[in-house]
């Protein structure tokens, strides 16, 4: 448990609460592994707890026609899964899956929903937090709309990569077919295209950005966009 | 009952009306009704600089689920003001001044891209507010806001909103609500754009729209359509043939009107329902048409 305290402050949101509301959250929340795969809620569920991610990275893929998916955001240690309890929604509408293997200190969202009701800081973290997430999430959906599957794939790429921070993702091929939306065959021929320009490397599982800079420039506008509003988040909340 | 009583109050026409039934009818303290009419007055004729007759506050959804308190409070601060069809209400990143809150226009949020290119991320209309980024801590808009069918609407000062919004309580909670279901009905467009089809969107389009709008008759032309959908011009035509001769819609000149309305909601993705569902839990009330 001594680790908490040092984990904590890794994640944005927490470490932004003025050391009052930091002493009144921290004894609700526990650490907890999120294990690549593992899969914290599913649409219909009742989000029991919420999660402050330390490292690693939770994407959210919603469903349509009970199958077909989609990825409608990433949230990493800037934010909360879950965060849609404090607008007052219970049930998850997407699952949330982690895509990148990392620690996050979760709490019951009782406890969560008790404490945010207390006012001061939290909530408006967490409402400059869901602004970030929708604007975020309007710009996936507006790269869905008019780009190709490569260069979403990269805006992806770039956008994990600056939540997880490291230069190795441990994503499988399934996976990236699950939040871009596409057939898995569409995303082997993607990822074969970036590796033949030496931008990426895969293999078995594992994807290496070879060449940041360079990926950047492939990358559509939207990554720059994403890229400037979690500054700007990030700026607010610091 | 209680939204009876409450709009009799701000209604002294119907107030005067109900008292003079009484005394018509039983004849009796007609002075005391008389003293009780004029102490009703008395506040009323603050009213008049009221800018907007409290009755037309209600036909914005959002508003009308306000606790009476929080409305009685707020309603002079709102002023009406009404619309044309394509009117734009912000571009993406202007500082807004304003908070809009919808009665009789129905507003489409469109995300414009660096090389001008745009799609719809949601529609709003008496079901919802433009503004949600002003109270989630931003100042500009992130997306642009154009009047998408003619109208009406209320707003707010920023500053006020955000006072209000920073009381607490049933206006804070309802603003945050509403903008999960705005964040609901975005996720739910980037679906319904990814995996579904031209055909279908135009479906889930019309759907909401009509929900929203008190006629079967869409003023709206393709080439508009298609900046919201983010498809080819083009393309919406051919979905609105289709549409057509299935006898689902007619589409003539700039104007697309409903008149088959069950045969629509055949052909539409699930994206609409979820998108309703989740109004419907917001307001406690049903938007849709068919729903309920």
């Amino acid at each position: 448990m001594h680790d908490d305290v040092d984990h904590d402050l890794s994640n944005r949101i927490l470490a932004a609460l003025p050391s009052r509301e930091h002493e009144r959250i921290l004894p609700y929340l526990g650490t907890c592994d999120l294990n690549f795969g593992d899969i914290l809620f599913e649409p219909d569920d009742f989000i029991e707890d919420v999660y402050f991610p330390v490292s690693g990275m939770v994407s959210l893929i919603s469903l349509a026609n009970g199958h077909s998916k989609i990825g409608t955001g990433m949230i990493g240690k800037e934010g909360l899964v879950g965060f849609p309890v404090y607008l007052g929604m219970s049930r998850a509408q997407s699952s949330a899956v982690v895509h990148g293997a990392g620690k996050a200190l979760k709490m019951k969202s009782v406890d969560f929903l008790s404490i945010c009701e207390l006012g001061g800081v939290l909530p408006r973290l967490l409402n400059r937090f869901t602004n970030l997430f929708i604007t975020t999430l309007s710009q996936i959906l507006i790269c869905t709309r008019f780009h190709g599957i490569e260069m979403r794939l990269v805006c992806s790429l770039l956008m994990a990569q600056d939540k997880l921070g490291n230069d190795r993702l441990l994503i499988a091929q399934g996976a990236l077919s699950k939040v871009l939306g596409v057939r898995r065959e569409a995303v082997t021929k993607a990822i074969g295209n970036l590796q033949q320009q030496r931008l990426i490397d895969y293999n078995r599982g594992t994807l290496e950005i070879v060449d940041r800079s360079r990926l950047e420039d492939t990358a559509c506008p939207c990554y720059s966009v994403v890229k400037a509003a979690e500054k700007e988040y990030i700026n607010q909340v610091a | 009952m209680e939204t009876d009583a409450y709009r009799a109050r701000r209604q002294p026409c119907s107030v005067l009306r109900y008292f003079l039934n009484c005394a018509l009818t039983h004849g009796t303290h007609l002075l005391s009704v008389i003293i009780f009419v004029l102490l009703l007055a008395i506040p009323s004729s603050k009213g008049k600089c009221v800018p907007v007759d409290s009755s037309i506050l209600l036909n914005n959804y959002l508003i009308a689920a306000l606790p009476h308190e929080d409305l009685a409070r707020l309603e002079q601060k709102f002023e009406k003001v009404s619309f044309k069809l394509g009117d734009v209400l912000y571009e993406s990143g202007d500082m807004m001044d304003y908070a809009y809150f919808p009665t009789t226009a129905i507003i489409s949020l469109l995300y414009v891209m660096e090389n001008g290119g745009t799609a719809e991320i949601g529609i709003v209309g008496n079901d919802g507010l433009i503004g949600v980024a002003l109270f989630m801590g931003g100042d500009t808009t992130t997306s642009r806001a154009i009047i998408q069918s003619a109208g009406e609407a209320v707003r707010m000062k920023v500053a006020d909103l955000k006072a209000e919004f920073k009381r607490g309580e049933g206006f804070q909670e309802l603003l945050l609500r509403y903008a999960q279901a705005l964040m609901t009905q975005i996720s739910q467009t980037a679906v319904c754009n990814r995996l579904h089809t031209v055909d279908q969107q135009l479906c889930r389009w019309l759907l909401l729209s009509h929900d929203r709008l008190e006629t079967d008759r869409l003023v709206m032309t393709h080439d508009l359509i298609s900046n919201m959908l983010g498809v080819r011009r083009e393309g919406v035509t051919v979905a609105a043939q289709k549409l057509a001769k299935r006898k689902l819609i007619t589409s003539v000149r700039g104007t697309m009107t409903v008149i088959d309305r069950k045969g629509l909601e055949g052909a539409v993705c699930e994206c609409y329902k979820v998108v309703n569902d989740e109004y419907n839990r917001l307001l406690g009330r049903g938007i849709s048409r068919t729903f309920g």
